[in-house]
C-alpha cells in the first residue's frame, strides 16, 4: 500500500517537473497609433499571431483575449497601456512572468514602424524596443522576427541585438577591469583588428568599481530601453514653488535645482545623446560603446552597446559565459570572455537560434 | 616510483608558484625619434632613469607628468555628487538621480581627456602617449601606446617581472618590444 503510494507519488513530481512550463508569458494588443481605423484590425492580428509563433515553446501563454476574461472577473480592464505601478499589480492578476504590450503605426509603402514593451515581473525590468517592417507578404517574417526578439528578451540572458558589429569598427571599452587585465582584454580585440579609441585605454588606473559599472545595466535610448523599474520613478513629478516670499538667493537656487533635476532626469536621454556625440567626436570617428561588466572571478559579464552613428541602444546580453572553443584558445579567463563577446558582434536578436532555458 | 613523485612534485610547484602569462599585440611599431609623452606613476628618480632610457634610444620625449593626466578619482570625488544627488531628490528616485549623473559624468570625464589629448597633439607635438607600470617580482608590469593622430590603442603588453630584472631592464625591454626591434 505504501509502496504503491510513494511510487504514485513520485511519478507525479516527475510528471510535474517534465511537463511544466518554464513561465508565463501575456500578450496584451498592440495599439493603433494611427488615426486610421481601417488598421485597427492590426491590433489583434499581430498579438495573436505572436501567440502562434510562440507555440510549441515549453511556456504557458496567455492571450489577450483570457487576460480580459481574467480581468473582468475583476472589473478591470486590459489597456493598451501601462504606467509602471500598474505593470507590477497586472502581473500580479494575471499571474503571468512576462507581458508584452505596444503600439504601431502604418508607414508609406506598406511598412510599419512597431514599439514593443516587455515587463519582467521576476527582474521588474521594462525593454522597449522599435522595429520597421513590411506587412501584407512580408507580415509573417515580420511576426518571426519580433517572435524571436522577444523569446530572447524573455532568456536568462536578457538577451537583445539588432545590428552585428562589423569588423574593423572602432570601439569605446568601459568597463570594470584593473589596468594589466585590460591590456588582456584589448590585446583580443585588437588581435581580432578592431580599433580601440582612448576611452579608459589612457588611464594608469580603472577608477570605476564593479558597483558603479553596475548603473550602466539600465540604459535609455530614443529607440529602445532597459529600465528597471523600483529605482526609475520616472512617473513622479517635481514642482517646484515659486512666490514673492522667495528672496534673491533661494529664487536662485530653486532655479538651479530645477534645472539640475531636468538635465539629469527629466531630458536625460537628450542630455546624455549630447555627451556621447561629444565623446565620439572628440575620440574621432568612433563607431561603438561597449559597456563590459565582469564578474568577480572573471567568468561571467554582461554588455550593453551603444551606436554613436544613432545613439541607440543596439545590444544588450547577460550571463555571458566562454565556450569550450575560447577556453582551448587563452588561459586567461578574461581572453576567454573577450574571444566570446567578439563572436557575439555577429549576431543578431533574430539571427540567432534560441536558447531554450535550462532550469 | 620516487622519480614519477619527483617529476609530479616539481611540476605542480611549477604550476602553483608560476608567474603570471605575458599578453602583447602590436598593430604599429613606435620608432625611434618620434616624438612621445611617458606616462609613469612612480617617484622622480625612477622617472629620470625612465625617461633617460626612451632618450637614449633616440626618442623625443615631451615633458608631461601624470598629474597632467588626472584619473578620475584625482579630479573630484563622484561621491559627492552622491550628496548632492540625494539633496536635490527628495521627492524623486535619488539612486536614480545618482546613477544618472555618474554615467553623465563619465561621458563627459572621457570627452574631456581626449580634448586634452587633441591638445597635447596639437600644442605639443606629441604623436605617442605612452603608459607605463612598473611592478616588481612575480607582478606585471604592464605598458600601452597610443597614437594620437588616430586616437587609437596600437600597443599592449603585460610583463611578468622575473626576479633578475632591473628597472632598467624591465624598460629596455618594453622600448624594443613597442618599437618592434
Amino acid at each position: 500500500m505504501f509502496k504503491k503510494l510513494f511510487f504514485l507519488t513520485l511519478l507525479t513530481f516527475i510528471t510535474v517537473e517534465v511537463f511544466s512550463a518554464d513561465y508565463t508569458f501575456a500578450f496584451g494588443y498592440l495599439k493603433n497609433s494611427s488615426k486610421d481605423k481601417s488598421y485597427d484590425y492590426l491590433e489583434k492580428v499581430f498579438s495573436n499571431s505572436l501567440v502562434s509563433s510562440f507555440k510549441g515553446r515549453d511556456i504557458d501563454l496567455l492571450r489577450a483575449s483570457e487576460i480580459e476574461s481574467e480581468l473582468e472577473k475583476k472589473d478591470l480592464k486590459l489597456l493598451y497601456e501601462y504606467s509602471e505601478d500598474q505593470l507590477i499589480d497586472l502581473c500580479d492578476i494575471i499571474d503571468a512572468d512576462y507581458f508584452m504590450y505596444g503600439s504601431f503605426i502604418p508607414l508609406d509603402d506598406y511598412y510599419v514602424r512597431l514599439v514593443i514593451s516587455i515587463y519582467s515581473r521576476n527582474t521588474d525590468e521594462l525593454f522597449t524596443f522599435e522595429t520597421i517592417g513590411k506587412l501584407e507578404t512580408e507580415i509573417f517574417s515580420l511576426i518571426d522576427t519580433l517572435s524571436a526578439v522577444l523569446f530572447n528578451a524573455a532568456s536568462s540572458r536578457v538577451y537583445y541585438k539588432k545590428d552585428v558589429i562589423a569588423d574593423n569598427s572602432k570601439l569605446s571599452i568601459i568597463t570594470n577591469l584593473e589596468a594589466s587585465e585590460m591590456n588582456e582584454m584589448y590585446s583580443v580585440f585588437m588581435g581580432s583588428n578592431f580599433e580601440i579609441s582612448t576611452v579608459q585605454s589612457t588611464d594608469l588606473e580603472n577608477s570605476v568599481s564593479s558597483d558603479e559599472l553596475q548603473y550602466f545595466y539600465d540604459l535609455i535610448s530614443s529607440k529602445n530601453s532597459l529600465k528597471k523599474l523600483k529605482d526609475s520613478e520616472l512617473k513622479k513629478e517635481t514642482n517646484f514653488i515659486y512666490g514673492s516670499w522667495m528672496d534673491a538667493a533661494q529664487s536662485q537656487q530653486t532655479k538651479q535645482d530645477n534645472n539640475y533635476i531636468n538635465f539629469y532626469y527629466y531630458d536625460y536621454p537628450e542630455s546624455k545623446k549630447k555627451a556621447l556625440e561629444n565623446l565620439s567626436k572628440s575620440t574621432k570617428n568612433n563607431d561603438y560603446l561597449l559597456i563590459i561588466h565582469f564578474n568577480r572571478s572573471r567568468t561571467k559579464s554582461f554588455v550593453r552597446c551603444i551606436d554613436f552613428k544613432t545613439g541607440n541602444l543596439i545590444w544588450m546580453e547577460r550571463n555571458i559565459t566562454a565556450d569550450k572553443e575560447s577556453k582551448k584558445k587563452y588561459k586567461s579567463k578574461i581572453m576567454q570572455q573577450t574571444d566570446e563577446i567578439i563572436k557575439h558582434f555577429y549576431l543578431t536578436s533574430s539571427s540567432i537560434p534560441e536558447e531554450e532555458e535550462k532550469k | 616510483m620516487k622519480k614519477i613523485f619527483i617529476t609530479v612534485f616539481i611540476l605542480s610547484a611549477i604550476t602553483f608558484c608560476s608567474t603570471p602569462q605575458g599578453v602583447k599585440y602590436l598593430k604599429n611599431p613606435v620608432s625611434a625619434r618620434s616624438s612621445i609623452a611617458v606616462i609613469i606613476d612612480c617617484p622622480n628618480d625612477i622617472k629620470n632613469v625612465v625617461m633617460a632610457e626612451f632618450l637614449k634610444k633616440g626618442y623625443n620625449v615631451k615633458a608631461v607628468n601624470a598629474s597632467d593626466m588626472y584619473t578620475l578619482s584625482d579630479v573630484f570625488d563622484i561621491n559627492d555628487y552622491s550628496r548632492l544627488a540625494y539633496r536635490n531628490s527628495e521627492i524623486l528616485s535619488g539612486q536614480k538621480l545618482y546613477e544618472n549623473v555618474y554615467k553623465m559624468h563619465i561621458y563627459n570625464f572621457e570627452s574631456n581627456k581626449a580634448d586634452m589629448l587633441n591638445e597635447m597633439k596639437n600644442k605639443w607635438q606629441v604623436n605617442y602617449l605612452i603608459l607605463l607600470e612598473l611592478s616588481d617580482w612575480k607582478k606585471i608590469s604592464w605598458a600601452r601606446a597610443i597614437d594620437l593622430n588616430s586616437m587609437e590603442l596600437i600597443w599592449v603588453e603585460n610583463y611578468p617581472t622575473k626576479y633578475k630584472d632591473t628597472l632598467d631592464d624591465v624598460v629596455t625591454y618594453f622600448i624594443s618590444s613597442m618599437s618592434a626591434k
